[in-house]
C-alpha cells in the first residue's frame, strides 16, 4: 500500500520558515496587480471612442484663424482679414468628394440667408482639385462666394486639413470657434453661429 | 439555400458547443467522468456546423450568390478565383467564419488525440473549456457578425469586390489562414493549462502533452506574420515591411509571450520550475490573441488592417475580460500548489539564460502593447489626442533585440545548473570568432555605423553558436543531430539571426530617392541605374493598370502601376521590385505618366541591402520548427530527468520528474543529449 | 595551465583586437553625410501622414502627405530647425502629427514606464536568486518524514 510520492502534492502546514506562506502572499499580490492593470485596461477600452469619429477636434480652435488669402476662382483676390466683424464659414472641399457635392446646397442656402444681414460669408478652398473642374461645379451647382484656389496646397496645411469636407466657423473677431468634419448644413451653421455667439456674450458680459 | 445552409451550420455549432459545455460541465462537477466521452460527439458536431457554414459560403462566393448580403458587399464577377475564395477570410463576418472552422479542426484532432484518455477529467475539462471557446465565437457569428444576412439584389448587380488593396498579391490567400492557424492553435494548450489549474494537477504531464501543438501554432504565426510582412512590402507601395501598426503589433504580442512559453518550458521539465510563470504565459498568449482580435476589428486604434462593424467590440472585450478574469481567478487560488521545490543556483547557466530571455521577451511585449494603447489611455485621462509610431517602437526594441541576439549566442553554450568561466571560455570560442569575422568582414564592404556593425557582430556570434550545436549533434548521432528539440530551435535561431541581420542592414543602409523623370531619362540610384522608358496602360477584369516601364541596370525591365479600380474611387499602386540575394531594388510610381501635358512620371527608387533575407529567414525558421517537432526515440514523457541509478528503472512504474537533476543535468533517455564531448576543461 | 588554455586566451586576446580594430574603423569612417537629405527622411519619418491611419508622411501617397512633406521640404529650405517644424504642424493638425510623443507630462509615460517596469523585474530577480541562494530548496515537513519513513518501512 505505498502511496506513490508525489512532490507537487506535499502537504500544505510545514513550520513557517520562509516556505509558502510569503510566497503565496507574493503570489497573490501579484495577481492583484495584474487584475488591476487588466481592468484599467478593460475600462479605457471599453470606453474609447471609434478612430475615425476622433477628427473632429482641432488645435485651432479658439486661436486666431491662420492667414487665408489667395486668388479666386474668377480671379479677384480674397483675404479673410478683410472679413473682420463678420462669421466666415471656411470650407474646404472638392469635386471628386461626394459629401462636399452633398453639402454644397446647404452652403448656398446659408450664403442666400446671410446675405442681405451681411453678418456671415461663405469662402471656398480647392483642396486637390483642378481649379477648372471647381469653376464648372459652381457654374452647375450655384454659389457666388470667394473661391480660393490654393495651388500650392499651403492653406490646407496652414489649417491642418487632411481630408475633405472639412469646414471652420470663424468669429468677426478672426478666432477659429469650431471646426466640422464630414458635411455641414445651413441649420447646423446657424446653430453653432447662435451657441457661440451665446458663449462669447456671456464671457464679455461676465468677465469684463 | 446558401444562407439556408450557412445558418444551419451556425446554428448546429451553437448547439453543439453550448450543449456541450453544459454536458461536460454536469459531468466533471457530478464527478461522472464516464459520461464525459459524450465530449467528443459534440466537438464532431461543431466541426460539422463549421464546415457546413463554410462550404455554404465558399459556394456563394464562387457562385457569386448576390442574396447573401456578404457577397453582396464584397464578391464580384470581376474577382478573379483564388481571390474570389480568398474573399471569405477578407471581410469580419468571413474572418470569423475561417476562424471557427480552424479552431473546430484542433478541437476535433485533439479530442481523437486524446480518444482512449477522454474520461480523464483533464482532457474534459480542456475540451470543455475548448467548447467554451468556440460557443463564443458561433455566438459572434449568429448575433453581432452574422455572415449570412440577406439582400436583395436589384437584376444585374454586381458586387464591388474585396478591397483594392486584398486584390493585388496572391500572398493575399495564404497571410491570413497561416495567421489564424497559429492563433487558434494556442487555444489548445491553453485549455490544457486551465485543466491543469482547475483539476490541481498541475505537474509536467499535460506540458509535455501539448508541447507539439504549441510549437506547431507557434510557427503557423511566426509564418503568418513574415508572410504578412513580406505582403506589406510586395502590396503597400512604401519599401518597408513593418510598420508597427496596431494590428501588426496585434499578431506579435502573442507570438513574443508564445516564444518566451517555448523556452521557459524546458526550465520547467528540467528542473520542475516555474510553473506560474508558464501557465501565466500561456494564458496571456490566448488572451493576447483575443485583445489582438478585438484591436482588429472594434476600430479604437487607427489602422491601415482594421475592419470593424457594429458591436462585435463590445462582444470581444467582454470576452477578454471574462478570460482574464478566470484565469486570473484560477492562478490565485491554486498558488499554493503551484510553488516548486527547486531553486536556481546561478544566473550563469542554462536556466538564467532563459529567464533572461523571458524577461526580455516580457519587455519587448510590455513595449508593444504599451505602445499600442497608449493613445487611448491619454485621450481617456487627459482628452488629447497623440500618435506613437515607429520612431518609439524602433528606438524601445532595438536594445532588446540587441541582447537577445547576445542571448542567443551565449544560452546554447550554457551549461545547467551552473557554468564555469573555463567551460564558457571553450565553448564560446569559435563562435566569438564568427561574430568577429562577420564585423571585420562588414566593415571591409564598406558597413559603417555603431548599431548596424553591433547587430551584424552579435548576429555572427549567435549564428556560430547556433552552427556549434548543431555541427557536434550531427557528428555524435548523423542525421539525427538534425532534428530534436534543441536541434531545431538551432536551426530557428539561424533564422532569426538572418532576419536580424537583415533587418539591421536593410534599415541602416537603405537609399531612397523620388525621381521625375520623361521618357528616356536616366537616373542612378543607390549604385543602380534606373531608366524610364514609357508609360501604358492594360485593361483587366477587375482593374485599370496605368504602368510605367523601367529598366534597372541596363537589365531587365520591371513595371510598377497604379492601378484603379471601378467601385471605389482608390488608386492603389502597385510596386515592382528588383530582387537580388545582396539588395532590393524598389520601384513604385508616384505620379501615374500622363496625369499632366509633359508625360512626366514620378518614381520612387527605394535600394536596400539584404531584404531577401528576411523571407529566407522565414523560411529557415520554419524548418527549424518542424525539425523540432520531429519526435525523439520513443519514450515515456514522465521519465526520471536524471540518469537512472540502475538500467532497471527505465521502465519501472512513472515516477514524476524529480527536481533539481544531477551535477550537469544530463538526461539519461533523452533525444537530443546537451553533454558536450570535451567538458570540463584543463 | 595547459597548451591548450594558453593558446586559447591569446586566441581571445587577438579576437579582442580585431574587433576592436574593426569596430573603430567601422564607427569613426561613418561617411553618411548628414545634409539636409537625411534631415528631411528623419523629419518626414516622424510625422504621421493625417489620413492613412498610423504611416509617416515619409511612406504615404496621398495628396494630405505629398502636402505636408512640400511644406517640410520648404521650410527646411527656409532654415528652420526640426523642432520649429514639428511644433508648426502639430499647431495645424494637432498633436497627432507627432508619431514620436513627446517627453514632459502624461506623454512621457510611454518612454519611462518599460524602463520602470524592466527595473523593478530585475530587482524582483535578484531577490529571488538571492532567497534562492540561501533558502536551497525545499524543507522537509514532519509529514514528510513520516511518509518516507513508512514507505522506507514497506518496501525493505
Amino acid at each position: 500500500m505505498t502511496e506513490t510520492l508525489d512532490p507537487t502534492n506535499v502537504p500544505d502546514d510545514e513550520p513557517d520558515d520562509d516556505g509558502p506562506e510569503p510566497r503565496r502572499h507574493v503570489g497573490l499580490i501579484i495577481v492583484a496587480i495584474v487584475a488591476v492593470v487588466a481592468v484599467a485596461l478593460v475600462a479605457v477600452l471599453a470606453t474609447s471612442q471609434p478612430a475615425n469619429e476622433r477628427r473632429t477636434r482641432s488645435p485651432l480652435v479658439g486661436r486666431t484663424v491662420p492667414a487665408l488669402s489667395g486668388r479666386t476662382l474668377d480671379g479677384g483676390h480674397f483675404d479673410i482679414d478683410d472679413q473682420r466683424g463678420r462669421w466666415v464659414v471656411v470650407n474646404f472641399f472638392a469635386t471628386w468628394c461626394i459629401p462636399c457635392v452633398q453639402e454644397h446646397p446647404e452652403l448656398v442656402a446659408f450664403d442666400e440667408e446671410h446675405k442681405v444681414p451681411g453678418d456671415a460669408a461663405v469662402v471656398s478652398v480647392v483642396f486637390s482639385d483642378d481649379p477648372a473642374k471647381a469653376r464648372t461645379f459652381f457654374a452647375r451647382q450655384g454659389g457666388d462666394w470667394p473661391v480660393l484656389t490654393d495651388d500650392k496646397g499651403s492653406a490646407a496645411l496652414d489649417f491642418g486639413v487632411p481630408k475633405v469636407p472639412e469646414t471652420y466657423l470663424v468669429t468677426p473677431s478672426g478666432h477659429v470657434a469650431a471646426k466640422f468634419t464630414g458635411g455641414v448644413t445651413q441649420a447646423g451653421l446657424d446653430q453653432a453661429i447662435a451657441e457661440v455667439d451665446r458663449a462669447l456674450n456671456a464671457d464679455a458680459g461676465g468677465g469684463g | 439555400m446558401n444562407a439556408a445552409l450557412g445558418t444551419a451550420g451556425i446554428v448546429l455549432g451553437v448547439a453543439a458547443s453550448l450543449g456541450g459545455v453544459v454536458s461536460l460541465a454536469i459531468a466533471l462537477l457530478g464527478r461522472k467522468p464516464h459520461l464525459l466521452a459524450v465530449g467528443r460527439s459534440y466537438v464532431l458536431l461543431a466541426l460539422g456546423g463549421a464546415v457546413l457554414a463554410v462550404i455554404a459560403m465558399e459556394r456563394a462566393l464562387i457562385t457569386r450568390d448576390y442574396t447573401l448580403k456578404y457577397v453582396a458587399e464584397h464578391g464580384s464577377s470581376r474577382t478573379p478565383p483564388l481571390y474570389n475564395v480568398a474573399t471569405l477570410w477578407s471581410a469580419l463576418e468571413g474572418s470569423i467564419l475561417l476562424w471557427v472552422l480552424i479552431l473546430t479542426v484542433y478541437m476535433a484532432l485533439v479530442v481523437h488525440k486524446f480518444r482512449h484518455r477522454l474520461t480523464d477529467p483533464l482532457v474534459g475539462w480542456a475540451t470543455l473549456t475548448m467548447l467554451t471557446v468556440s460557443s463564443f465565437f458561433f455566438l459572434l457569428l449568429m448575433f453581432p457578425a452574422n455572415p449570412f444576412g440577406s439582400f436583395h439584389p436589384t437584376p444585374g448587380f454586381d458586387g464591388p469586390g474585396p478591397n483594392p488593396l486584398l486584390q493585388n498579391h496572391p500572398l493575399m490567400a495564404v497571410h491570413p489562414p497561416m495567421l489564424y492557424l497559429g492563433y487558434v492553435g494556442f487555444t489548445v494548450p491553453f485549455a490544457f493549462a486551465v485543466a491543469a489549474l482547475v483539476t490541481g494537477r498541475v505537474g509536467e504531464g499535460w506540458l509535455l502533452e501539448t508541447r507539439r501543438w504549441t510549437l506547431f501554432a507557434w510557427g503557423f504565426l511566426t509564418i503568418g506574420i513574415v508572410l504578412g510582412a513580406w505582403w506589406s512590402y510586395e502590396v503597400l507601395n512604401w519599401g518597408g515591411y513593418w510598420n508597427w501598426d496596431p494590428v501588426e503589433n496585434a499578431s506579435l504580442l502573442p507570438w513574443l509571450t508564445g516564444t518566451a512559453f517555448l523556452h521557459s518550458v524546458m526550465v520547467q521539465e528540467r528542473r520542475g520550475m516555474l510553473r506560474v510563470w508558464n501557465l501565466s504565459l500561456l494564458c496571456a498568449t490566448f488572451s493576447l490573441t483575443i485583445l489582438g482580435t478585438f484591436l482588429t476589428r472594434s476600430g479604437v486604434v487607427a489602422s491601415v488592417h482594421a475592419f470593424t462593424e457594429g458591436s462585435i467590440g463590445a462582444w470581444l472585450l467582454t470576452f477578454f475580460g471574462l478570460t482574464v478574469a478566470v484565469t486570473l481567478g484560477l492562478i490565485g487560488w491554486r498558488a499554493d500548489r503551484l510553488r516548486a521545490p527547486g531553486s536556481i543556483d546561478s544566473p550563469v547557466s542554462r536556466e538564467g539564460a532563459f529567464l533572461a530571455n523571458n524577461l526580455l521577451f516580457a519587455a519587448f511585449a510590455f513595449v508593444v502593447l504599451l505602445g499600442t494603447v497608449f493613445p487611448l489611455i491619454v485621450e481617456a485621462l487627459k482628452d488629447e489626442q497623440l500618435s506613437v509610431g515607429s520612431p518609439y517602437f524602433n528606438r524601445m526594441t532595438m536594445p532588446i533585440g540587441l541582447t537577445l541576439l547576445f542571448l542567443m549566442a551565449v544560452a546554447p553554450a550554457l551549461p545547467w545548473r551552473k557554468a564555469s568561466g573555463e567551460l564558457l571560455s571553450q565553448r564560446l570560442f569559435w563562435p566569438a570568432w564568427v561574430g568577429t569575422g562577420t564585423v571585420v568582414v562588414a566593415v571591409a564592404l564598406g558597413a559603417r555605423g555603431f548599431a548596424p556593425l553591433l547587430a551584424f557582430g552579435l548576429g555572427g556570434f549567435a549564428a556560430g553558436a547556433a552552427l556549434r550545436q548543431v555541427v557536434l549533434a550531427t557528428r555524435r548521432q548523423g542525421w539525427r543531430g538534425l532534428v530534436g528539440r534543441t536541434n531545431g530551435g538551432m536551426i530557428v535561431h539561424l533564422g532569426v539571426v538572418m532576419i536580424a541581420v537583415a533587418l539591421a542592414a536593410s534599415s541602416s543602409y537603405a537609399t531612397e530617392r523620388e525621381l521625375t523623370m520623361k521618357e528616356g531619362d536616366r537616373a542612378s540610384v543607390g549604385g543602380h541605374e534606373i531608366e524610364y522608358l514609357g508609360g501604358h496602360t492594360v485593361e483587366l477584369s477587375n482593374k485599370t493598370s496605368v504602368r510605367a516601364r523601367v529598366r534597372v541596370d541596363g537589365d531587365r525591365v520591371f513595371e510598377p502601376a497604379i492601378n484603379r479600380f471601378p467601385a471605389g474611387e482608390q488608386s492603389i499602386g502597385t510596386p515592382a521590385v528588383d530582387t537580388s540575394p545582396i539588395e532590393d531594388v524598389y520601384l513604385s510610381l508616384v505620379k501615374a505618366p500622363g496625369d499632366d501635358d509633359a508625360q512626366t512620371v514620378g518614381l520612387r527608387v527605394v535600394v536596400q541591402p539584404l531584404i531577401m533575407w528576411l523571407w529566407i529567414g522565414g523560411l529557415v525558421m520554419a524548418l527549424g520548427t518542424l525539425l523540432a517537432a520531429y519526435p525523439g526515440r520513443r519514450r515515456n514523457p514522465i521519465d526520471p530527468v536524471s540518469a537512472p541509478v540502475d538500467g532497471a528503472r527505465r521502465h519501472g512504474p512513472p515516477a514524476p520528474a524529480p527536481a533539481g537533476a544531477d551535477g550537469n543535468g544530463d538526461g539519461g533517455g533523452r533525444d537530443e543529449p546537451e553533454r558536450e564531448p570535451a567538458e570540463v576543461g584543463a | 595551465m595547459t597548451a591548450a588554455r594558453r593558446i586559447r586566451i591569446v586566441g581571445w586576446l587577438a579576437m579582442a583586437a580585431v574587433l576592436a580594430l574593426g569596430l573603430f574603423v567601422g564607427i569613426t569612417n561613418d561617411r553618411q553625410d548628414h545634409n539636409e537629405g537625411d534631415r528631411f527622411r528623419s523629419l518626414t519619418k516622424s510625422i504621421a501622414c493625417p489620413v492613412c491611419d498610423g504611416q509617416s508622411v515619409a511612406n504615404s501617397d496621398s495628396d494630405a502627405a505629398k502636402g505636408i512633406r512640400a511644406r517640410i521640404a520648404e521650410r527646411i529650405d527656409e532654415g528652420a530647425s526640426d523642432a520649429q517644424i514639428r511644433d508648426e504642424l502639430a499647431g495645424s493638425y494637432g498633436q497627432q502629427i507627432l508619431l514620436t510623443p513627446g517627453r514632459s507630462g502624461i506623454d512621457s509615460l510611454v518612454w519611462t514606464l518599460p524602463v520602470a517596469a524592466l527595473v523593478v523585474a530585475l530587482a524582483g530577480l535578484a531577490v529571488a536568486f538571492r532567497r534562492w541562494g540561501s533558502g536551497g530548496g525545499a524543507r522537509a515537513s514532519d509529514d514528510d518524514r513520516a511518509l518516507v519513513e513508512a514507505a522506507r518501512g514497506d518496501g525493505s
